[in-house]
């Protein structure tokens, strides 16, 4: 449970996030529970002097940084979900997502998609940089950095699935792909979270 | 006199506001639209679908997100030509084709499709269109049917037709030869 100091210390960082985020949020809530479910997500927000009310966000307008990792707490808090639920719900929100759909450029070669991943970031948030490190088209494999992006580990988890899941998009059907956060800035004390994404086809 | 700094917050609201309204436009032109369209990636795994096309394949609003447009094709052979034509063309306009619903059921379509191209004509999406005609696919059947059972029956009725012309002239040269004998007879008696 999170407490007081906590909320004070994620109220402190500077930023903004796309609307869409919390659009895909609530799109998950409902697919999985109900519009009560989603209720009691936005009483814990009010609780935490949140004022984030899922149906009155703007997809594409700007909200403070704070909420992102509010918005997943309280789900996960009043929902009583774990990590990999988060998980399920960031591999949920690029199929959703409204920016996906209009600007994300799902090119087949993994060249070009992995030159368009720092855009695709900075079409969500206004803080925090996500880099393409190694890419391996041999070995099918690369490693992306998001770097001053460190808020809570909730976030490393719903990453996880929403780069699982991008990528995904862009192989073919039958392509097996996974994302694996291989160092984060809470447990390894990296100034960067890494995640190692893989595909098959 | 706006500073600098003003003048770039100001342009950044005003298009963040452009934005909103141009979202709200473009989800009400997706739940109004009423001719079955998506988008796909450019290996056509599916973004988005509208209201109509949902409606059309019997698939739930977003079921179909992030699975490959292959899952509607009725005979893939074909599905994957007119893809494959498509990726070399870039655009493809009122193509028959079988396409198959959730229940798999047929569905008889046009499709039509046009690449979205960055500036290196590289195609990062497509837009798909779907005009359902099993309807008047299956109106113009029936009523080739009954054309063919018209053509039948008027073959028929034509042809007896003649036989009744024909039938009347035999008569009608029977009757002279009655006559005729009738007439001998008279003369011989």
């Amino acid at each position: 449970m999170i407490n007081q100091k906590e909320i004070q210390d994620i109220l402190k960082k500077q930023g903004d996030v796309r609307g869409a985020v919390f659009q895909t949020d609530a799109n998950y809530v409902l697919k999985k529970g109900s519009q009560g479910d989603l209720l009691k997500v936005e009483n814990l927000l009010k609780e935490w002097n949140v004022g984030l009310q899922f149906k009155d966000v703007e997809a594409m307008g700007w909200y403070p940084i704070s909420w992102r990792t509010f918005s997943l707490l309280a789900i996960k808090e009043a929902l009583g979900w774990d990590d990999i639920q988060i998980r399920e719900m960031g591999k949920n929100a690029p199929n959703v997502s409204i920016i996906v759909k209009l600007f994300f450029k799902l090119f087949p070669d993994i060249k070009k998609f992995a030159q368009q991943i720092p855009n695709y970031w900075r079409k969500h948030y206004t803080v925090g940089e996500l880099e393409v490190g190694e890419l391996d088209k041999d070995r099918q494999t690369m490693v992306i950095y998001l770097k001053n992006f460190s808020f809570h580990p909730v976030l490393c988890r719903y990453l996880e699935g929403y780069f699982e899941q991008a990528t995904k998009l862009t192989r073919p059907e039958d392509s097996v792909v996974t994302a694996k956060e291989i160092q984060c800035s809470f447990n390894d004390n990296t100034p960067y979270e890494a995640y190692q994404l893989s595909w098959t086809k | 006199m706006e500073t600098t700094k003003n003048l770039y917050q100001r342009r950044e609201r005003e298009l963040v506001e452009d934005i909103v309204v141009l979202e709200k436009a473009i989800k009400n032109f997706w739940e109004i639209l009423p001719i079955p369209a998506c988008t796909t990636s450019p290996i056509f795994i599916i973004l988005e679908t509208g209201k109509s096309f949902d409606t059309l394949f019997n698939y739930k609003k977003d079921e179909l997100i992030g699975e490959t447009l292959k899952k509607v094709s009725f005979d893939k052979n074909n599905f994957e030509a007119l893809l494959d034509n498509l990726s070399i063309k870039r655009k493809v306009s009122n193509i028959e084709i079988a396409l198959k619903a959730k229940d798999g059921d047929k569905i008889l379509a046009l499709v039509s499709a046009i690449a979205q191209e960055d500036d290196d004509r590289e195609a990062f999406s497509y837009l798909f269109s779907f005009v359902d005609v099993t309807l008047i696919k299956k109106t113009e059947e029936e009523l080739q049917e009954k054309v063919v059972a018209l053509e039948k029956f008027q073959k028929i009725a034509i042809g007896r037709e003649l036989k009744m012309v024909e039938l009347k002239e035999a008569l009608g040269r029977s009757h002279e030869e009655v006559k005729k004998l009738i007439r001998q007879l008279a003369e011989k008696n």
